[in-house]
């Protein structure tokens, strides 16, 4: 259960921090975006303003320069004109150029020759050479022809250079100067838009570029991304006048100050939720795991059997309406075992009362005879028993038997057993078949399957004749007088309550004075040891060959000698012993 | 007690092997055991090679199932050792019982 809470923790932890992420990237984004835009409008509309100002500037330096060219011309013109001589005259021609302040000074006739050139070079060139110079050739004919030229390159290196001429005042031909335009150098190249472009900054890394507007109908701006130099960047364009200005911005210098709020709102949020998920498992491992596992605990001590066991977790009213409830449920649970415990050991102690009630406990011990038994009761089964009555004044009917069962069944069946066995060899009818008419009765309605075994016998006591069955049961001791120990093998005759169809015979076995029999169950040498092993008939055979004494005393000795033998191993079957000593043939 | 049990192909013969004691204490386990097998059974086998001791309770139990098989097919005791044989003969249940 924690492993899930935390993982169903983890999951919400990382679903917020998620979200809070995705919407600050959002935001923030859209805020790096529009300042962005807003930085490239500035920047555009700054480089716009410059433009229109160097193209303004440009446009009055060349007109300034023209007519200053214009004048030049024109004076030289006139100098000429009141002294056509100083054509003849080329170190005051070059004193002038120098006045004048211009490079090249060029005079023609009226065929349009150059007659007067400083450099001298120039002289005797023909204006009509070369489509630049040509275009002065109609000063030739209009006496007030004035022309300024555009700079253009010129000579090997193409240096700018800058030509204006007039009309000959004094006879047709050209006067013409030649200079370089430096001031509308200087101003053509501050108004050259790329050299604007080239140092026009935005931002950082963001840069100008300066196109032709293709579309001069498009006043619109535009805003688009694209890739400049390799860096992705976001684009604003904006048309000024026959310009069309682009102005970028790398998006990682946009989201410079994006990404540094995220980096630390990742941080501040790994901090802020680890916190939470630690405090949470923390609460969660006091409030709630720790209890289950209490409980937990508590119960496994229950299922192994310990019932006094309490549970006792108050850490929520949850759990004490659990311990309350788990508390009753075992109580209750206890309460039913122990009455039915007693309920078994009442039936138990009931089938073992019967057991012994019908125990006869008078031993005879007289002149002919003595007798004595025992039955020591297991307590799991019961179903042992002996029995001795006379039959009339002559004869001595002894019974062990072994009713397989336990509890008030067994002991019902052994108590009708025994008095039908009673009742039938009273009657005076032979061992035999007074086990056959049992035999009859015992097998009808045996659902149970329940059988018994028996050794029944009769002795004659003025003849020692004794008559005896053995019905499955165990093999009985007779020791003669002077001899030891033996087992007394009859034929064997099946357990009583199993069939009808196998008959008893009676066997007659001779006792004489002095003789002694043993009758036991097979409590005797079925009884284990901590080795598991049995007494067995060899043991109880050598143990009974060592003995002396009364029957009674005999009894308790092989008592005390299978208990010695078991030593704490749980009497598991009833033990039931018969000594019989027989001494007379006669009657006193 | 240990008890395995298998059934031939028809399921007409079931056999099941025995190993330990049959005592008071596991004769009424042999007991289950055999009550939920003896559907369709023609023939059951109690292998007791490893069977050292059945008790009176463990008689009990060969009996019922020996009446139980009487009607319908036939139970047969195997590999019965010394010790087990000779409670069969001093009950006379070896007289009633398919001793193998």
């Amino acid at each position: 259960m924690k492993k899930l809470f935390q993982k169903w923790l983890l999951v919400f932890v990382a679903g917020a921090f998620l979200l809070t992420f995705g919407v600050s990237w959002l935001i923030h984004s859209s805020l790096a975006q529009k300042s962005a835009l807003e930085l490239l409008r500035i920047k555009l509309d700054d480089a716009s303003r410059q433009v229109e100002h160097t193209q303004t500037n440009l446009t009055t330096v060349v007109q300034m320069s023209e007519a200053s060219a214009l004048s030049k011309a024109r004076a030289l013109a006139y100098m000429i004109e009141m002294d056509p001589d100083v054509l003849k005259r080329p170190e005051e021609l070059d004193e002038i150029r120098r006045r004048l302040d211009v490079d090249q000074l060029h005079v023609s006739d009226e065929n349009g020759i150059l007659i007067a050139s400083i450099p001298r070079s120039y002289e005797g060139y023909d204006m009509a050479g070369s489509e630049q110079s040509a275009e002065f050739l109609s000063a030739l004919k209009d006496p007030g022809f004035e022309l300024v030229q555009a700079p253009a390159p010129n000579g090997i290196l193409k240096i700018l250079f800058q030509y204006a001429g007039v009309a000959r005042k004094d006879r047709p031909g050209i006067v013409q100067i030649g200079y370089r335009p430096e001031r509308i150098e200087e101003a053509m190249k501050i108004a050259d838009v790329q050299y604007i472009a080239s140092t026009f900054r935005i931002g950082h890394k963001g840069t100008l570029r300066i196109t032709e507007n293709t579309d001069p109908g498009n006043r619109r701006e535009k805003v688009f991304y694209e890739s400049v130099d390799g860096l992705s960047s976001l684009c604003l364009s904006i048309p000024c006048g026959k310009y069309l200005l682009t102005g970028n911005l790398p998006e990682e210098e946009m989201y410079v100050s994006r990404n540094s709020v995220l980096q630390i709102l990742v941080i501040a949020n790994l901090l802020l939720f680890g916190v939470i998920f630690i405090l949470v498992s923390i609460l969660l491992q006091k409030v709630v795991i720790s209890g289950i596992y209490s409980v937990n605990r508590s119960l496994e001590e229950i299922t192994n059997g310990n019932l006094e066991e309490k549970i006792a977790v108050s850490i929520t009213s949850e759990f004490q309406e659990l311990s309350h409830g788990i508390n009753s449920t075992v109580s209750a649970l206890k309460k039913s075992i122990e009455s039915e415990a007693r309920r078994i050991d009442a039936e138990l102690e009931m089938g073992r009362t019967i057991q012994t009630s019908v125990l006869p406990v008078d031993f005879p011990d007289n002149a002919q005879f003595r007798l004595c038994a025992g039955m020591y009761a297991a307590r799991e089964v019961g179903g042992d028993f002996y029995d001795f009555f006379m039959i009339g004044d002559r004869r001595l009917a002894v019974l062990v038997a072994d009713v397989s069962g336990k509890g008030i069944t067994a002991a019902l069946y052994m108590m009708n057993s025994k008095a039908l066995l009673k009742e039938l060899i009273q009657a005076g009818i032979s061992p035999a078949e007074a086990l056959t008419q049992a035999n009859l009765e015992l097998c009808r309605n045996n659902k149970a399957h329940m059988f018994m075994t028996a050794f029944l016998a009769v002795l004659d006591l003025d003849s020692g004749n004794l008559s005896c069955v053995n019905a499955g049961h165990n093999p009985p001791l007779l020791k003669h007088s002077g001899g030891s120990w033996e087992y007394l093998r009859l034929k064997h005759s099946v357990a009583l309550g199993v069939t009808t169809r196998k008959p008893y015979s009676d066997v007659t076995v001779e006792l004489r004075p002095g003789d002694r029999l043993l009758l036991y169950t097979d409590g005797v040498t079925e009884a284990r040891n901590a080795k598991n092993e049995l007494f067995g008939e060899p043991r109880l055979r050598e143990t009974l060959n060592r003995m002396n004494g009364t029957p009674s005393e005999l009894i308790a000795e092989l008592k005390s000698t299978l208990e010695r033998f078991s030593s704490g191993v749980p009497q598991s079957d009833d033990i039931t012993m018969l000594v019989l000593d027989y001494f007379n043939a006669h009657h006193p | 007690m240990n008890l395995s049990m298998k059934k031939n192909e028809d399921g007409t013969v079931l056999t099941v092997i025995v190993d330990g004691s049959i005592d008071t204490v596991t004769a009424p386990e042999l007991e289950n055991r055999l009550e939920g097998a003896y559907a369709g059974v023609k023939e059951l086998i109690l292998d007791f090679a490893g069977v050292d001791y059945v008790s009176s309770a463990g008689l009990r139990v060969i009996m019922g199932a020996d009446q139980r098989m009487s009607g319908t097919g036939r139970l047969i005791l195997k590999n019965v050792n010394e010790d087990v044989r000779e409670v069969f003969e001093m009950t006379g249940f070896d007289e009633l019982l398919n001793i193998e």
